[in-house]
């Protein structure tokens, strides 16, 4: 394993009111994920990318990881957290932007979250694009509630979905892909990576 | 932690990645499908007619301008931060200059087709391409 602490020695004799060392290694996972996560937060903010509205939101890839590996209140817990720190780093705390993120970030990590685990045989290219989908449109409607209460703003929706469409399609690809590297060997073979494995069914 | 030799993984084909499972392209069809019948409907509403630039800032209409007019058009749009600078000029609709940190409204650029906009939304400052058919007056309502 990647994130597999080196040397931890708690192996016999622990304090019993030491936490287990399971749940610590989920907790310097969860930390490490979070880093990852707001070093590309930021890095995306600095992109000039697709125009001056789109993003192709990779930061998502590591919620979509965190799902994975360690959990639903992990990933949701992560994707929070990520749009705070990385609006401390850009600078954008408790503006607009970071309005839009945060409402985003939490609707894309809610909806991906129920895909996940209601969706049968859906993969995480699905989870993805439908957490794409879920930002894009929540930030539409809390820009709508907010700022600019015009209806006619929804008129933009169609081209911003269909780029939310086709980026989380890759990210959910790039997610996958990441996913079947970092599980190990076993869980893959006795089938618990599920979402990991897309094509190996059927291709 | 793998104590056990690692066995190679059976390497999948780009394809295959790229493919997602048989729920996924289900999803991605009916998205996509959906979205080409929101396009094909807002079309259909923001109509035809003249094009018109309408200013808003929030919920209230600030200054209305044909889009295609001899004069060139320096409208300053008082907004919650500051003043955001439009110009209309041949035909095509620009935020010139605007207080926002971002600059994502200037940034986009000129605009000149029907239904579309430019948004400043730290300025809380939208302008709109209409066309003056009764629809998407209706809309707006």
């Amino acid at each position: 394993m990647i994130f597999s602490a080196s040397g931890a020695p708690s192996r016999t004799g622990t304090v019993s009111s030491r936490p287990p060392l399971n749940e610590l290694q989920d907790k310097a996972r969860w930390m490490a994920l979070l880093m990852l996560a707001v070093g590309i937060h930021v890095l995306e903010s600095a992109l000039p990318g697709l125009g001056p509205w789109f993003k192709p939101g990779l930061a998502n890839i590591v919620t979509l990881v965190a799902l994975v590996m360690l959990g639903p209140w992990q990933a949701l817990s992560l994707s929070v957290a990520r749009v705070l720190v990385g609006a401390m780093f850009i600078g954008t705390l408790f503006t607009p932007t970071f309005i839009m993120s945060l409402s985003g970030a939490l609707a894309a990590a809610l909806m991906m979250l129920f895909a996940y685990r209601v969706i049968p045989g859906i993969s995480l290219i699905g989870v993805s694009l439908l957490g794409a989908l879920a930002h894009m449109l929540v930030q539409f409607f809390t820009v709508e509630a907010l700022f600019i209460q015009q209806t006619a703003l929804f008129y933009l929706l169609p081209p911003f979905l269909l780029v939310a469409a086709l980026t989380g399609w890759l990210n959910g690809v790039a997610a996958s892909y990441i996913v079947e590297r970092l599980q190990p060997d076993e869980a893959i073979e006795s089938g618990l990576a599920q979402g990991a494995a897309p094509g190996a069914t059927h291709g | 932690m793998n104590s056990r030799p690692a066995t190679p993984r059976p390497r999948k084909r780009l394809r295959t990645r790229l493919s997602g499972t048989w729920a996924d392209r289900v999803l991605m069809l009916l998205v996509l499908s959906a979205i080409a019948f929101g396009w094909l409907h807002i079309r259909q509403l923001a109509g035809g007619g003249e094009a018109m630039v309408d200013i808003y800032r929030g919920q209230t209409l600030l200054a209305e301008y044909p889009l295609h007019a001899e004069a060139v058009v320096h409208f300053s749009a008082q907004g919650d931060i500051g003043i955001s600078e439009i110009v209309i000029a041949d035909g095509n609709v620009a935020i010139s200059d605007s207080p926002c940190t971002g600059r994502k409204c200037i940034l986009s650029g000129h605009k000149h087709r029907i239904g579309d906009m430019l948004v400043c939304l730290p300025n809380r400052i939208l302008v709109a391409i209409r066309g003056d058919a009764q629809a998407f007056d209706a809309m707006l309502e």
